[in-house]
């Protein structure tokens, strides 16, 4: 008789839970399940930003007999593994700098890691992109596209990374 | 009479009026040349061409260049015009535009000489003396270009700006060494040359080229560059070898040594023409860390196997001295 007590009472405390939890449900509001895509950016980027990403195209060694300069572009290996990756929106520019196996930095100072906030200076000429908040500016921008200029040791002698979309 | 002094008048005015007409209006702004060049290299010039539009002026570019004869100019060169500022005049920018030679039937219509001789005449030779030979060599533009000194906006003249182009000019030097002046000269094609009536530009520029066993460049670099080592082996134990590898010691960091002493992918020269060349950072090239202090850096030379050595003889057969500059 026992047993017979306990299943009914079993029996009747699942079919309260079963009734309670399809009320529940009835009032969550429907979220459609959607795979995602390749491109949907990761979250906490600015949906709309542009994003590119450069190479080297010339590197330009600029000195009082060649201020056209020189391009060394094709004379180093370490040059073809450079990457910048820029992504801009309406809030500013985001960059990734990656200096591949270049054994100098085209910088006075090693840049933070990761990615970096940046402002695409329109007000000034050419354009610079420049950190956020710091006097760093990692490249101008003019009509035919990203510049570094940088010295090596020489105060005589300047260089100049002229980068183009991958 | 009346008629008489009218013609008098018109005669007057037009005298007076002739010396705006044959104002000068094309400049060289600049003429970027280095001095120098090895033998068989590559150089490239830009000369800076600025046309102050006086009067109304209509024609092709016709671009000269005064230059050793050896060097052949005119199958040798390539000579690329880009505008900065034309489109001030209502036109598109002309950006790398190829000057082609000019035929030799073309001639000048201000004397009717074939366009070489033209300038040769009326530009001359600037100092050279005669013991380089050399030769006008003249190029024109496709374009036809089409500046005015005014323009009419809303019933008000105004006067336009100066139009400025660049010429880039490409080419290889010769194999021999040569001093002399290189000359500039640009026109018309429908004004031509006449002194006396002068819509061109002139300029001329010292230049010379040599040869040496060991060069470095640019002309000023210091350790923590990135710079060539040319290297010439006519006249060496290298003459002839198809591979030339480039060895070197660096001391650096208080007195110590690291050295690079056999052939390998990384330290073959390429070859240039009848020289070998090698650009380095000299850090990378002898393996040191990022913040290495090289205090002396010296070179020599060797075939594959390193059997050939080609040492500084001027020098007792030591290395190759590099030195770098105090800035």
């Amino acid at each position: 008789m026992n047993m017979r007590k306990y299943a009914f009472l079993l029996f009747a405390a699942c079919l309260l839970g079963t009734s309670t939890a399809c009320d529940d449900e009835t009032t969550l509001p429907y979220i459609p399940y959607e795979e995602e895509k390749a491109d949907t950016p990761t979250e906490g980027e600015d949906p709309d930003a542009v994003t590119n990403t450069y190479r080297l195209n010339q590197v330009l060694q600029c000195s009082p007999e060649n201020p056209n300069g020189v391009d060394l572009y094709g004379k180093f290996d370490f040059f073809a593994s450079v990457r910048m990756t820029v992504s801009v929106s309406a809030t500013g520019a985001v960059v990734e700098f990656d200096n591949g196996e270049v054994p100098f930095l085209p910088f006075t100072e090693a840049l933070p890691e990761g990615k970096i906030q940046c402002d695409l200076d329109h007000s000034v000429i050419p354009n610079v992109l420049r950190i956020r908040d710091t006097d760093t500016v990692i490249a101008t921008f003019e009509k035919d596209g990203f510049t570094t200029e940088f010295q090596l040791d020489s105060k005589l002698l300047s260089y100049k990374y002229k980068y183009t979309k991958l | 009479m009346k008629s008489s002094l009218k013609n008098r008048i018109f005669f007057c005015l037009l005298v007076t009026a002739l010396p705006l007409l044959v104002v000068s209006c094309l400049f060289f702004d600049n003429i970027i040349q280095p001095e120098s060049a090895l033998v068989d290299s590559e150089v490239e010039i830009t000369a800076q061409l600025r046309v102050a539009p006086e009067t109304n002026g209509e024609g092709r570019l016709v671009f000269a260049m005064l230059a050793p004869k050896a060097w052949n100019l005119k199958e040798n060169a390539t000579l690329l015009l880009t505008t900065t500022d034309y489109a001030n005049q209502g036109h598109s920018e002309i950006v790398n535009e190829t000057l082609t030679p000019m035929p030799d039937t073309e001639t000048d219509p201000k004397n009717g000489m074939a366009w070489s001789a033209s300038f040769a005449s009326v530009i001359g030779m600037g100092g050279n003396d005669g013991s380089v030979e050399m030769e006008w060599i003249v190029w024109r533009s496709s374009t036809i270009f089409d500046i005015w000194d005014k323009k009419t906006v809303d019933g008000v003249e105004q006067k336009l700006p100066n139009v400025h182009a660049n010429v880039k000019i490409s080419f290889t030097t010769g194999a021999t060494p040569v001093s002399c002046e290189l000359g500039y000269s640009y026109c018309y094609d429908t004004y031509g040359l006449q002194r006396d009536d002068q819509r061109f530009a002139e300029a001329f520029k010292p230049f010379e080229t040599y040869e040496q066993v060991f060069t470095t460049a640019p002309s000023v670099f210091r350790y923590g560059d990135i710079f060539s080592i040319t290297f010439s082996p006519g006249g060496t134990d290298l003459k002839g070898a198809s591979e030339v590898y480039l060895c070197g010691t660096a001391v650096h960091d208080g007195g110590q040594r690291t050295e690079v002493t056999t052939a390998g992918d990384k330290n073959r020269m390429s070859p240039l023409g009848s020289r070998f060349e090698k650009y380095i950072y000299p850090k990378d090239f002898f393996n040191l860390p990022a913040d290495a202090v090289i205090e002396e850096l010296s070179f020599y030379f060797i075939n594959a196997d390193g059997s050939i050595v080609v040492r500084d003889e001027e020098n007792g057969g030591e290395e190759f001295i590099v030195e770098q500059a105090a800035e």
